[in-house]
């Protein structure tokens, strides 16, 4: 009966969760985090800069895009103001090239109630 | 009237059947093995003896309801109080460690969910709100352990007031037989 009583509590009690109060949460809001940017093309140009491209990706409000000196550095994000949906290139010219090497990383974001949520973010790419 | 004539009648019948109270057997002291004045000296200090123990016991037992009470306000002192150290020590330690790991997973858990409610990132809120809730609940857990223990504790002072006064009642026996020479304001009396 001791241990009846003690399961029992035990169990009741870590059956109790945290509410999920994220209006960004997708099982909150309802609407589902924007899919991951697919094909980035990274390519250097004659001036020393980089053209990142991608597909677009449907019914979402921006991009995002991230930059480290290595693969599994810090990234940091180089268009905090996000890029417009309607555009799929964007040119880096805040590099040092040649003698460095830079790493990207993109995402898409949506508008829930004028709050960014932002997708997945796509895996480091960069230029051959 | 006839009421008060059967009660009346009742009242005889009692008192003819009743057994006579033989107040010269009551007073016989070959009854008690009392051989002589000596002896009937003896079982009367004896008694004395044992009522006076039993005052001194009185005096120093230990309540279960109040030590319960001092269990439910802080974990062990009622087994302190008990004099059972040892388990007073494990009691107050457990209950330290398990509140004490039950508040630190608590304060991970809404460093995580405050993180959760102001992160805009997908990875972040997934991540952040089942490291919250797995915090959360392993706050719970040490929660309810703790709240067991505690409970545990209040039933456990039950057992070891009652050992402490059964301690206290064979140790004062112990002395009192132990005593070769008692002296009170009244008499000397030595033991062989």
């Amino acid at each position: 009966m001791r241990y009846i009583i003690l399961i029992t509590l035990i169990l009741f009690t870590i059956s109790c969760s945290l509410d999920r109060t994220n209006p960004l949460d997708p099982l909150v809001s309802g609407t589902n985090a924007p899919n991951e940017v697919t094909n980035i093309t990274i390519v250097t140009t004659e001036n020393n800069t980089i053209i990142i491209s991608w597909n677009s990706v449907n019914t979402v409000d921006g991009y995002y895009i991230y930059r480290s000196q290595s693969y599994d550095g810090l990234y940091e994000l180089i268009t905090p103001e996000g890029i417009d949906s309607s555009v799929s290139t964007y040119e880096d010219d805040g590099v040092t090239i040649p003698g460095n090497f830079y790493w990207y990383k993109m995402s898409a974001y949506i508008l829930i109630d004028g709050k960014i949520l932002e997708g997945y973010r796509s895996e480091p790419k960069t230029w051959n | 009237m006839n009421k008060y004539l059967i009660v009346f009648i009742l009242f005889l019948s009692t008192s003819l059947f009743s057994e006579k109270f033989n107040i010269e057997e009551f007073s016989n002291p070959a009854k008690y093995n009392w051989e002589n004045m000596e002896d009937r000296c003896k079982a009367r200090d004896d008694l004395d003896s044992r009522q006076k123990l039993l005052q001194i016991y009185k005096l120093n037992k230990q309540q279960i309801i109040r030590n319960m009470i001092k269990s439910a306000f802080a974990p062990g002192w009622g087994h302190y109080s008990s004099h059972d150290y040892t388990k007073g020590h494990a009691f107050i330690a457990s209950e330290i460690v398990l509140f004490g790991t039950s508040y630190y997973f608590y304060n991970q858990a809404m460093d995580d969910y405050h993180n959760y409610e102001d992160s805009h990132y997908i990875g972040d809120i997934k991540q952040l709100y089942l490291d919250a809730n797995s915090n959360y609940k392993y706050s719970q857990l040490f929660f309810s352990l703790g709240a067991v223990v505690w409970m545990y504790t209040i039933y456990d002072s039950i057992s070891a007031t009652q050992e402490y006064n059964q301690n206290l009642w064979n140790d004062l026996s112990k002395k009192l037989h132990s005593q070769r020479v008692l002296i009170t304001p009244t008499s000397i009396t030595v033991r062989f």
